[in-house]
C-alpha cells in the first residue's frame, strides 16, 4: 500500500491526461514501478523490475510500444515540467541545471534537455525533452545488516550497485537505523546530501526520516559539505551519496584525518568495475573502507550480493587495479544461503 | 506591487505561490484585492498561472486594457529562470507606466478643456443675465 500511495504521490504533479492514464494501472504495477520517464513525442514508460513497459491509455501496460501507448507530446511534457516545478521554474534554477527537480516525498523528477553553458559551467537547461521520475520508496528494515556492521567495525563501508540499485534508500535507511540507536548506541551523523535525495530535503523540510541525531546539509556540493559539516557540525559518522570525483575524494580523505568514519555510495556494478574507476581507486587507496556492500542491481533495489572485505595488502599500492579487490567475500547465494569464499591474491 | 512581486521572485527566488501568499499580506488597496484572490484560487487547487489570470480579470479597480496586461503575465511568471522573471516584470512594468502616463496626460488635457469650458460657460452665464 505504501509503494501505491508513493507512486500516486510522485505523479501527482503530471500533465492531467498523463496522469490520469497512470493513476489506471493496477496496484501491483503502481507498487512495482520504480520509474516513470516522459520523452517528447515517446510513448510513456515505467521501470519495473529493471525493464521498460509502456502505459497505454486505457491505463494497461504493454512490454513492446504499440498502438493505443499513451504518447507524452509537447504539451505534455512542456506542463508536467512546469507543475513539477510548481510554475517557478525560477526556484528550482540550480537544481535544474543539475539535471533534476526534488519533489514532495523525496521523489525527483531529472530533466533532460540542451544544456545552457556559461563559462563551461552548466547554467540552465532548455529544450527540455525527457523526464524521469524517480519514485523514492522506503524499503524498511534493509539497512539492518549495513548498520550492523558498521557498528561492529571501526571503519568506514561503502556501498556499491549499477544505477537503479537502491543505494540510496540503502543509505538513507543505515543513517536512520544508526542515528536512532536502533543498531548499537546513537551515531552523531551529519549527511551531505548535494541533491537533495537522500533527506529529500523541499523548502527546507526533510521528506524521509534520518533518526535523531542526524544534521542534513542540503543542498551542499559534497567537498564543500564535509568540510563544513566538520568545522561546524563535529559528527562522528559522515553520509555521502555517489561519490563521483577527485575533489570529494580529496575532501573524504580530509575527513578521515580528523577521525571521522565515513557511509559513501559510489556508482559501480561489479568488484571489477568498481577497481576499474579512478574513483574507486581513490576509495579504496585511502585503505579507511573495511566493508564494501556490493548490491544486486535494478531488479532487486536495496538486495546485498556480496559484502567485501579489502585485504590489507589492496591498500599498499591503490593503482594495482584487480589486485586491489582480490578480497575475502561473503558471497549470497538465491534463497538466503550465504557462502564463504576466501580468494587468493 | 509588481516590482515587489519581481524582488520575491528573481532575489529570494520564492516559489510564485509563497510570493503571492507574502505579498498579499503586506499589500493594501487593489493589490491587496488582486493577489488575496489569486491566493485563493490557488488554494482551492487551480494552477497559478490561471489563478492569476482569474484574479486579474476580476480587478475592476483597473481598465479592461490594463486587466489583461496583468492577466497576460500569468503565462509567463514562473516560465523562465531569474533572468526572465525580471525581464517580464519589467516589461510588464513598462507597458503599465506608458499607460498610466498616457492616462494622466489625457487628464490633463481634458481638465484644461473641462476647465475652458467652465470659463465659457460661466461667460455665457453672466452674459445671459444681463
Amino acid at each position: 500500500m505504501a509503494n501505491i500511495a508513493a507512486f500516486e504521490q510522485a505523479i501527482g504533479r503530471l500533465y492531467q491526461p498523463l496522469r490520469s492514464a497512470l493513476m489506471r494501472l493496477p496496484g501491483p504495477v503502481k507498487a512495482g514501478a520504480t520509474e516513470v520517464r516522459l520523452r517528447l513525442g515517446g510513448p510513456v514508460s515505467l521501470t519495473l523490475r529493471g525493464r521498460p513497459a509502456f502505459v497505454t491509455e486505457s491505463g494497461r501496460v504493454v512490454y513492446t510500444p504499440t498502438e493505443g501507448c499513451l504518447i507524452a507530446g509537447d504539451q505534455a511534457l512542456y506542463e508536467s515540467f512546469r507543475a513539477l516545478c510548481e510554475y517557478s521554474v525560477h526556484s528550482h534554477q540550480r537544481a535544474i541545471a543539475q539535471g533534476f527537480i526534488p519533489l514532495p516525498g523525496g521523489h525527483r523528477a531529472g530533466v533532460a534537455g540542451a544544456a545552457v553553458v556559461e563559462q563551461g559551467v552548466v547554467s540552465n537547461v532548455r529544450d527540455i525533452a525527457g523526464i524521469n521520475l524517480r519514485i523514492a520508496r522506503a524499503l524498511p528494515g534493509c539497512g539492518g545488516e549495513v548498520a550492523g556492521a558498521f557498528a561492529a567495525i571501526k571503519g568506514s563501508i561503502m556501498l556499491a550497485g549499477p544505477p537503479g540499485s537502491g543505494k540510496t534508500t540503502l543509505l538513507r535507511e543505515t543513517v536512520r537505523l544508526l542515528s536512532s540507536g536502533q543498531v548499537g548506541e546513537h551515531h552523531l551523523i551529519t549527511v551531505v546530501d548535494e541533491r537533495c535525495e537522500i533527506g529529500g530535503s523541499l523548502s527546507g523540510r526533510p521528506q524521509f526520516d534520518l533518526g535523531c541525531c542526524t544534521d542534513l546539509l542540503s543542498g551542499y556540493p559534497k567537498a564543500a559539505g564535509v568540510l563544513t559539516a566538520l568545522r561546524v557540525l563535529s559528527p562522528q559518522v559522515i553520509a555521502l551519496d555517489e561519490i563521483g570525483d577527485a575533489a570529494e575524494c580529496a575532501a573524504l580523505s580530509e575527513g578521515l584525518n580528523s577521525g571521522v568514519r565515513f557511509i559513501v555510495t559510489v556508482h559501480a556494478g561489479s568488484r571489477e568495475e568498481l577497481s576499474r574507476r579512478p574513483v574507486g581507486r581513490a576509495l579504496l587507496g585511502t585503505g579507511a573502507f573495511e566493508r564494501i556492500f556490493l548490491l544486486s542491481g535494478p531488479e532487486n533495489p536495496g538486495r546485498i550480493k556480496e559484502v567485501i572485505t579489502p585485504h590489507e595488502a589492496a591498500y599498499q599500492d591503490p593503482r594495482a587495479d584487480l589486485a586491489l579487490l582480490q578480497l575475502r567475500s561473503v558471497r549470497r547465494g538465491p534463497i538466503g544461503h550465504t557462502v564463504q569464499s576466501r580468494r587468493q591474491s | 506591487m509588481l516590482g515587489a512581486l519581481g524582488e520575491e521572485l528573481s532575489y529570494n527566488q520564492t516559489p510564485l505561490r509563497t510570493a503571492a501568499e507574502r505579498l498579499s499580506r503586506r499589500s493594501a488597496g487593489a493589490a491587496r484585492d488582486f493577489l488575496h484572490a489569486a491566493c485563493t484560487y490557488m488554494e482551492a487547487g487551480l494552477p497559478p498561472p490561471e489563478s492569476w489570470a482569474r484574479a486579474a480579470e476580476e480587478l475592476r479597480a483597473f481598465e479592461k486594457t490594463d486587466r489583461q496586461e496583468l492577466a497576460s503575465l500569468a503565462y509567463f511568471l514562473g516560465g523562465s529562470d531569474i533572468e526572465g522573471q525580471r525581464a517580464t516584470i519589467g516589461r510588464c512594468l513598462r507597458a503599465l507606466e506608458e499607460r498610466r502616463h498616457y492616462a494622466v496626460e489625457k487628464r490633463d488635457r481634458l481638465s484644461k478643456v473641462y476647465r475652458t469650458l467652465g470659463v465659457l460657460a460661466g461667460m455665457a452665464a453672466v452674459v445671459a443675465a444681463l
